[in-house]
């Protein structure tokens, strides 16, 4: 299906949902933040669509606001799909996705390591890739390598 | 009543069957594992955000960096990617040299996979004779671009050099020299008892399984499911060739093992068929230095010799990307390890872990 049948599909079933298109990304579109955990999970249950396979998930720092961005593949349907979310720099969490998707674990604890965003529900949200002591967020586009110059208390 | 006591071990970083800087902490009761946690990061480089200070022309060096066992497929993921940002046609000869070098590249570290499997098994010889012709491909690779390690090889809009002189010559006659050794790959283990007796029935994962954590690549297909990007999605070149997907169907050790020897071969099939019709003309168009790709993003994929090697690129229309995501397939093929090897046993942890085939500088990039 291309992403007008998807959307079509979806809109039918999620009626209170806008699915806005993005203009820069042809496979993508935007969704509500409290929506997003049972759209994942019609997408991955549905027939039709049958999206088994979660490709990654990334954050993108626009300044003013965050972008989660999810990309779905159907092995069966030979299909892409990509969510994206805005959260508000006021609210950054969302619910996890991890039982759902195993690979949306350690997915989601990379975000909240570079990017600080919290996953609520996650088994075990801890950092990845940086130590646990580690400060600040490297991924953020404040972070810079000044972060990392090491000043006398 | 003997008792025994739940028993807390450290495996790694710095351990020979990690391959490179993985930690496991494994809790164990007697020989059985009950719980094992992986820690990465150690070789955490920040390569996303070293993207963001780079031009696009920059950053071609650094993809090498991911898995260095198979540096052809970051290049060609990444030019890849920026090309269809950039929206270029890049001539035929190029592709065809591109596919070339990323199926030797497939060959190479599907050898060192096979030696060092072995070696974590406790055999020698596999390991000296697999060496022994990944050696040949690098020195393809050495006369080719002057690396044997880390190419830097994929340019925007082509490739840095055209193949050398005798370069189609000596590739015959390595291919053939290959197919002749492959009996002796497999006499080595394929029904050896004692590699069998440690890779039957052992590390299953099941197609669900493999689906539920996203495995790509061998580890997939040795689960049963027939998916292969260069025919599922097909990038470059690789619709006008003809080639096989094999796959396992129980998704033990064995299976995965065996797949990537068939793999071997099918990358001797489509070197030999590039060969042939490897067209004449140029091996680049020039780009100019600054390039600046519209406003817009993309992800593009390819197959690696372990999985899906993707790269998801924002542009907002400067000299730099304003975000890269790096999508590694071992990154995914690890995340199954705590699963797979709760209650099994300490012995099996090199074997299993082994046969994933991961590679810790993709995982951490």
């Amino acid at each position: 299906m291309n992403l007008l049948e998807i959307l079509k599909l979806l809109k039918e079933n999620f009626p209170q949902e806008k699915f806005i298109e993005d203009s820069n990304n042809s496979e993508a579109v935007y969704v509500e933040e409290n929506n997003l955990y049972s759209l994942v999970k019609f997408i991955k249950e549905n027939q039709a669509l049958c999206f088994d396979y979660l490709i990654f998930i990334t954050a993108i720092d626009y300044k003013d606001y965050f972008e989660l961005v999810y990309y779905f593949y159907s092995y069966s349907k030979n299909h892409r799909l990509a969510l994206k979310v805005k959260l508000p720099l006021s609210n950054l969490q969302i619910k996890s996705i991890s039982n759902l998707y195993a690979t949306a674990d350690w997915n989601e604890r990379e975000i909240y390591d570079l990017f600080g965003i919290k996953f609520l529900n996650h088994p075990d949200l801890r950092r990845i890739l940086m130590p646990e002591d580690w400060e600040g967020y490297p991924l953020r586009k404040n972070y810079t390598y000044q972060n990392l110059i090491i000043k006398p208390d | 009543m003997i008792k025994t006591e739940e028993f807390l071990i450290n495996m790694g970083p710095q351990h020979p069957s990690t391959h490179g800087v993985l930690r496991l902490i494994l809790k164990l009761e007697g020989e059985k594992v009950i719980k094992a946690t992986p820690v990465i990061g150690y070789l955490h480089r920040s390569l996303e955000k070293m993207a963001e200070n780079r031009t696009y022309h920059q950053y071609i060096p650094l993809t090498d960096r991911l898995d260095y066992v198979t540096s052809m497929a970051g290049n060609f993921a990444y030019v890849l990617a920026v090309e269809k940002l950039l929206d270029i046609q890049i001539p035929q000869r190029a592709e065809f040299i591109r596919v070339i070098m990323l199926e030797y590249n497939r060959i190479a570290s599907h050898l060192l996979w096979y030696g060092t499997l072995a070696l974590d098994l406790g055999a020698t010889t596999p390991f000296i004779y697999a060496f022994r012709e990944r050696e040949k491909i690098l020195d393809l690779f050495e006369a080719t671009c002057g690396n044997r390690l880390t190419y830097n090889y994929y340019r925007l809009g082509g490739v840095s050099f055209d193949l050398p002189e005798n370069f189609i010559e000596y590739s015959k006659k390595f291919l053939k020299l290959l197919k002749e050794k492959m009996p002796d790959y497999e006499d080595l283990l394929t029904s050896n008892i004692i590699f069998l007796g440690r890779t039957k029935d052992k590390g299953i994962i099941s197609s669900e399984e493999a689906l539920n954590y996203g495995l790509t690549g061998p580890n997939l297909r040795a689960s049963g499911i027939k998916w292969d990007i260069r025919r599922g999605e097909p990038f470059s070149i690789y619709p006008q060739l003809d080639f096989e997907i094999p796959t396992g169907n129980k998704g033990d050790i064995w299976d995965r093992y065996y797949l990537r020897l068939e793999e071997i071969r099918q990358s001797i099939k489509i070197i030999e068929q590039c060969l042939e019709k490897l067209p004449s003309g140029k091996h680049k168009i020039n780009l100019p230095l600054k390039v600046k790709p519209k406003k817009g993003e993309i992800y593009s994929r390819i197959e690696s010799s372990r999985g899906e090697m993707g790269f998801y690129i924002i542009s907002d229309g400067s000299l730099k990307p304003y975000r890269v995501k790096i999508r590694a397939p071992s990154f995914s093929n690890l995340s199954i390890i705590s699963k797979l090897l709760e209650g099994e046993k300490v012995a099996d942890i090199v074997a299993i872990l082994g046969s994933l085939d991961i590679i810790l500088p993709e995982i951490d990039r």
